[in-house]
């Protein structure tokens, strides 16, 4: 029972900023709660830490798979098809991407085509059209029959389910980083990973 | 939580707590008015009070309450991305998940309300307003063709349906936890007493509530209906194959209140089927929403003490919405169909409101006591102090009327919300256009038959009133096409 007289101090404890959400705890293993650096940012949704350890983990395992080596030798032409995100914030998926198209590319195994898929560089298709122009020479515009296809697409999504613990305390969101490497002729999924992070905190708050 | 108010705390704060009132209760006439302002001036013309002369959102952003009236206001104008805008602020103070009064900040805001009246408060949102937040930002995203922000729009509109049962649970027996009392037992016994010889029927704003609540009803089956929809026609082929359409149509069976809602989830289910034929999609937000009106009641004075003016309690009321057209007919060739209501705003509005409904009473008896003890205090000083019979009297009105204005009942809500959210869906019959109709055969619009699926977006708060008509391809990639109806605002 709260007597009138404490309204100012509960007011000051209000003021004082003691509402916010207490700390979530990542299983992110270069996360701040992993390592145990209290100065490291730690927030529900996607951070820049996630991104790269899902980047690492994913083309690490990869790389260690057999299916990352082109039969024959040579290496494989690769586009990025579309790679959702199906989480509770807008994140750009493009961050994940890039890392993992860099780390590839650097394996030597790899060449990634942006002609296509959900990277297209739009000049690319665009420098054809220069093809019949006299302001150009012709001898340096790209011609028809010279643009690579993709052997290989690496595709998927980042989902996340949403728990509560038993005593409504509590909440966990369930990342899931699921990235498929698939065959364009067969259709066989070459490579696939599923890296998970799980956050939990207050249930306070929605986590967005 | 127990709240426990003592007299002399509360005489002290009543001049404190009069300037408060002065200072901070303006009402804004942009939002109160904007269900009016559309009658005459339409959607674009009402919009324009939430906008500077650039044609940028211009709203407190620390005001809820304006903040969701001018984000639905500028929703149904088609400025989607400013609607956009302003609802992502809007849902910054709508992030609340476990309603419960165990904060230091939350118990102030209660006890503080109790003294004065809960518009003095700032506006905390309801539950199913974080629901519409989220439903009319999904739109807003589907409507610019923005699939991306959509999906994560739909995904906290799930969260949020999946929470919302819960959360009123919580917040109901939160409620039910606190107890408002005055320590003075004798002055508790006066007002008590005198509420209880006014025969007063505190029951009035309950008069109006749907029939048969159930908490799981406060789940938006429209927004379980669009998202099953946008996964199933997006470009992202995880959309289609993930598992949310179904868990999406299962909540609608399961749990929506009306067996037409139920009905059309299994025709929409069937329809996605067969999604290698074109489909025509119809969302329709008919009407005007319920809302929350104040009755008062005036205590008769000699109950209490022959030296006092004013005594009395303001309780809000609950008032359904109304419908403009119970069904709109669509036709494209010899090809007929209906939109079925699928979503209430009166049961999902009410749902809330019934559930603080007998807290609100005992806080208003509560509040009487507090004040009617202050002006009984007030005026033996002045009897006591104030030689001049004339200017004590003032004095005593000045007190009085103080009272009156401190005796009001937060009717505060979501003013610009449709009364029911309709849907229709059928399977295009070639290329000829498609033709709307209201609920007694006029023409309201003739919208060309665009390729692949669509979705029709239509907007009628009153017969014969302005009506909004958007036209969106499925899979959302780019913006959403309005058609011009016959309807011109008043000179």
């Amino acid at each position: 029972m709260i007597k009138y007289r404490s309204i100012a101090l509960l007011a000051l404890f209000a003021l004082a900023g003691c509402t916010s959400n207490p700390a979530v705890v990542s299983t992110n293993p270069l996360s701040g709660s992993a390592t145990g650096n209290k100065n490291a940012y730690e927030s529900f949704s996607i951070t820049s830490t996630d991104i790269g350890y899902a980047a690492n983990e994913a083309v690490q395992q990869f790389l260690e798979a057999p299916e990352s080596m082109k039969p024959g030798g040579g290496r494989y032409v690769i586009a990025v098809d579309q790679i959702i995100n199906d989480t509770l914030n807008n994140f750009e998926t493009r961050r994940l991407t890039a890392q993992i198209k860099r780390k590839l590319r650097q394996s030597n195994r790899f060449r990634f085509t942006n002609a296509i898929g959900a990277d297209q560089t739009k000049a690319i298709i665009d420098e054809r059209e220069l093809q019949d122009s006299k302001l150009f020479d012709q001898s340096t515009v790209a011609q028809d029959g010279t643009l690579a296809a993709p052997e290989i697409y690496l595709t998927g999504a980042i989902v996340v389910d949403a728990t509560r613990s038993g005593d409504g305390k509590k909440q966990q969101l369930n990342y899931a980083f699921m990235l498929e490497v698939v065959d364009k002729v067969r259709g066989y999924v070459l490579f696939d990973s599923y890296i998970e992070i799980d956050k939990t905190g207050s249930n306070k708050n929605f986590a967005w | 939580m127990q709240t426990k108010v003592t007299k002399t705390a509360l005489r002290l704060s009543l001049v404190t707590l009069s300037a408060a009132f002065i200072l901070g209760c303006v009402p804004n006439a942009a939002v109160n008015s904007s269900n009016e302002s559309v009658g005459i001036y339409g959607y674009k013309g009402a919009a324009q009070a939430f906008l500077d002369d650039s044609g940028a959102p211009s709203v407190n952003p620390d005001d809820l309450h304006e903040l969701l009236v001018a984000g639905k206001a500028l929703h149904d104008a088609g400025m989607w991305e400013q609607s956009r805008e302003v609802l992502d602020t809007a849902g910054q103070q709508l992030m609340w998940k476990e309603d419960t009064i165990d904060t230091p900040s939350e118990a102030v805001k209660f006890i503080g309300t109790t003294l004065t009246n809960d518009t003095l408060a700032g506006y905390n949102g309801k539950i199913y307003e974080g629901l519409m937040l989220d439903y009319y930002q999904a739109i807003n995203n589907l409507m610019l063709g923005d699939e991306s922000s959509a999906r994560v729009s739909f995904n906290r509109l799930e969260e949020r349906q999946g929470n919302a049962e819960i959360q009123l649970q919580s917040y109901t027996r939160s409620l039910n936890d606190a107890d408002i009392e005055v320590d003075d037992q004798q002055d508790r016994e006066i007002v008590e007493q005198t509420v209880a010889d006014a025969d007063v029927n505190f029951a009035q704003g309950l008069a109006n509530l749907p029939e048969n609540q159930m908490a799981a009803q406060i789940r938006s089956p429209s927004g379980d209906l669009v998202n099953a929809l946008f996964r199933q026609t997006s470009s992202a082929s995880a959309d289609r194959s993930s598992d949310r359409t179904k868990r999406a149509i299962k909540a609608v069976q399961a749990k929506a209140p009306d067996a037409t809602a139920r009905r059309f989830a299994g025709a929409l289910e069937q329809s996605f089927a067969n999604l290698k034929a074109d489909h025509v999609f119809v969302l329709y937000e008919d009407g005007s929403g319920p809302s929350i009106e104040e009755f008062r009641v005036d205590l008769p004075l000699a109950l209490v003490s022959d030296d006092l003016l004013y005594a009395g309690v303001a309780l809000p009321e609950f008032r359904r919405g109304y419908v403009n057209n119970p069904s709109l007919t669509l036709t494209q060739g010899s090809l007929a169909a209906d939109t079925v209501p699928v979503t209430d705003m009166n049961r999902i509005a009410s749902l809330e409101f019934s559930a603080a409904y007998d807290k609100k009473v005992a806080k208003e008896v509560t509040s009487a006591i507090i004040k009617t003890v202050a002006q009984v205090a007030a005026n033996k000083a002045i009897d006591q102090e104030v030689d001049n019979p004339l200017a004590g009297l003032l004095m005593k009105v000045a007190v009085a009327g103080t009272q009156a204005a401190l005796t009001r009942a937060d009717t505060r809500h979501w003013v610009n919300l449709p009364n029911q959210i309709q849907m229709a869906s059928f399977k295009k019959s070639g290329t000829e256009a498609i033709k709307i109709f209201d609920a007694v055969g006029n023409p309201i619009v003739t919208v060309p038959a665009l390729p692949g699926h669509q979705l029709i977006y239509v907007r009628q708060q009153t017969r014969g009133g302005d009506v909004k008509v958007y036209a969106q391809r499925l899979p959302a990639n780019d913006r959403a096409v309005e058609y011009v109806t016959n309807w011109a605002p008043a000179e």
